[in-house]
């Protein structure tokens, strides 16, 4: 579903962000990208979007070679992709609802259907009944929330999160893992960036292990091997 | 967190995501796109509310940059029918020499009159020359203060309107070898001169238009500029989750159209205005040249016109204001 070919990235101060990075991630697979900050986590994240491309290498997704993606299938591509950032991107003068169904709007959904994706989203972060209300007014962590419910009210095949549980408290924290997992078990390709190491230990699932942008072979994470 | 609801899941479930190929508005059909339109249009109105002042301003500068050449080719046409109305009645005054007697005038009127070329003809005497001129000038001349009349007879021939200028020329050439005629005066000459002039006036008023809509597409586009800026993290996260470049396009384009629009009915707004307050000096000035000559309102054709020159000005500012947005953004 996602295969990364010897990707590298150099930008232009000749400064390395990835390099060399091999991987694959099958449909419905679950898999934790763990590095400290400025390890290559959101660069790596960046070129599966892609709002960036490698300088050497392959980023296929889904069959789809990113970097032969047209200008006009790149929307399409996106569309079924879902993004969870790490400072939420929410428009902030647009309501719950019209935040969470901003995919659905650019694909095209009618209103009925928009609405009753909507809802079930908000009803999966537990937000439902706040879609009236602005962004402005939520606290972080429901902020988070009505990002998660973003990325994943188009039901998408490939879910990326960039630190998706970084203002949440370790119960919802849970709970949003919880629903990633869901998702990769209705077969979605799921890639979590997160350096809380203490939540990722809590799932057993693959962990990719960025240090100064290269891809480090087996990874460890209180003394079990999840790689 | 709320537990899940199980229909919330089915929904998801059930729901499949859109695939790669199909259009953006398969999912809703063409209705569903017309709503769209309709929608981003109704928002696009209620972006020109969220900052009235500038709107109004722009809206304005828009309207008083394209009234300026709207005006003047109102005032051409205009000018080109006064000059249309008056060619009809081409004349050929022969002003006749000091010592032809009454009779004699007379006597080459009437046979002037029987020319194929003279669709009407009128003698005027010294005396009935004097009157006129006292009439038309509102000049009193005291004749006792004078040793003669100064005035010629005058014969005013009045062309057919099938004669072309050509004919009248040649007509005026005949006639002035008379012995009888001093000096005659085709009145046509000063009216092709005033059309040519008003030609000159046709080309500079669209030489004027053709800067002013570069100033309009400008200025719209600089508006539209400073509208991109405040919303680029709009169109950056819209453009994350699959906004087409068409659907980014789309409420600029509004906007744009709305500028425009409101900008060329602010124009034609302040022309019509314009001719309003001209028409009832022009009929005064007219009815002093024996003319029922009045001011002519805008055309319908034209009001649409414009109408369509301004709107298709805004939504090209705007196809290329966010093209060059979304060129840039694509470059990072």
């Amino acid at each position: 579903m996602i295969q990364f070919e010897n990707v590298s990235k150099k930008y232009a101060g000749g400064q390395a962000a990835l390099q060399n990075v091999s991987f694959e991630l099958e449909r419905g697979g679950l898999a934790f990208l763990i590095g400290h900050s400025g390890a290559g986590k959101s660069t790596l994240l960046r070129m599966i979007m892609p709002t960036e491309h490698p300088s050497s290498g392959k980023v296929i997704v889904d069959g789809h070679d990113l970097r032969q993606l047209s200008s006009r299938k790149l929307p399409q591509y996106r569309r079924t992709l879902g993004v969870v950032f790490q400072d939420h991107q929410l428009l902030s003068d647009r309501s719950v609802f019209d935040n969470v169904a901003l995919p659905l709007r650019v694909s095209g959904f009618s209103h009925r259907d928009m609405g009753r994706r909507v809802r079930a989203a908000l009803d999966k972060v537990g937000l439902l009944g706040k879609e009236r209300i602005m962004p402005g007014v939520l606290s972080a962590g429901e902020r988070q929330r009505v990002g998660v419910a973003r990325a994943v009210v188009n039901r998408p095949s490939v879910l990326l999160a960039d630190e998706p549980t970084g203002n949440l408290d370790p119960e919802l924290s849970g709970e949003i893992m919880d629903l990633f997992e869901q998702f990769s078990q209705m077969g979605a390709c799921v890639l979590i960036a997160s350096h809380d190491l203490a939540l990722v230990a809590r799932y057993k699932h693959r962990l990719l292990s960025l240090e100064h942008g290269r891809l480090l072979s087996g990874s460890h994470l209180g003394g079990e091997n999840h790689a | 967190m709320a537990a899940y609801s199980a229909a919330a899941i089915l929904v998801v479930r059930t729901m499949p995501s859109p695939p790669l190929k199909k259009n953006s508005y398969s999912q809703g059909g063409f209705k569903h796109y017309l709503t769209e339109h309709q929608q981003t249009a109704g928002e696009s109105i209620d972006q020109l509310w969220i900052k009235p002042f500038g709107s109004l301003m722009t809206i304005l500068l828009i309207g008083l940059s394209l009234s300026l050449p709207l005006a003047l080719i109102v005032m051409l046409e205009n000018g080109d029918k006064l000059v249309g109305s008056w060619e009809g009645q081409s004349k050929v005054s022969l002003f006749m020499k000091m010592d032809v007697s009454e009779q004699s005038g007379l006597a080459l009127s009437q046979r002037l009159a029987l020319r194929s070329e003279v669709r009407k003809l009128r003698y005027l005497s010294k005396e009935q020359s004097l009157k006129e001129f006292e009439s038309s000038s509102g000049i009193s001349v005291p004749l006792a203060l004078l040793d003669e009349n100064p005035l010629p007879a005058v014969i005013i021939l009045e062309a057919k309107a099938s004669s072309s200028p050509d004919d009248l020329s040649r007509l005026r050439d005949e006639l002035s070898l008379l012995p009888e005629v001093e000096y005659a005066q085709l009145d046509l000459l000063w009216m092709k001169r005033l059309q040519a002039m008003l030609q000159i006036g046709v080309h500079l008023a669209q030489v004027l238009a053709l800067i002013l809509a570069l100033v309009v597409l400008f200025v719209v586009m600089n508006t539209l500029k400073l509208l991109i800026e405040h919303r680029r993290n709009e169109i950056e996260i819209t453009l994350l989750v699959g906004g087409s470049h068409a659907y980014i396009r789309r409420p600029f384009l509004y906007l744009g159209l709305w500028y425009g629009l409101f900008g060329g009915l602010l124009a034609v707004t302040v022309v019509e205005l314009l001719l309003w307050w001209l028409e009832s000096p022009v009929a005064r000035m007219s009815s002093l040249y024996d003319s029922s000559f009045q001011v002519q309102s805008m055309p319908l054709s034209l009001f649409f016109q414009v109408l369509l020159f301004s709107s298709l000005l805004g939504v090209m500012a705007a196809w290329l204001e966010v093209g060059m947005h979304l060129r840039r953004a694509l470059a990072k």
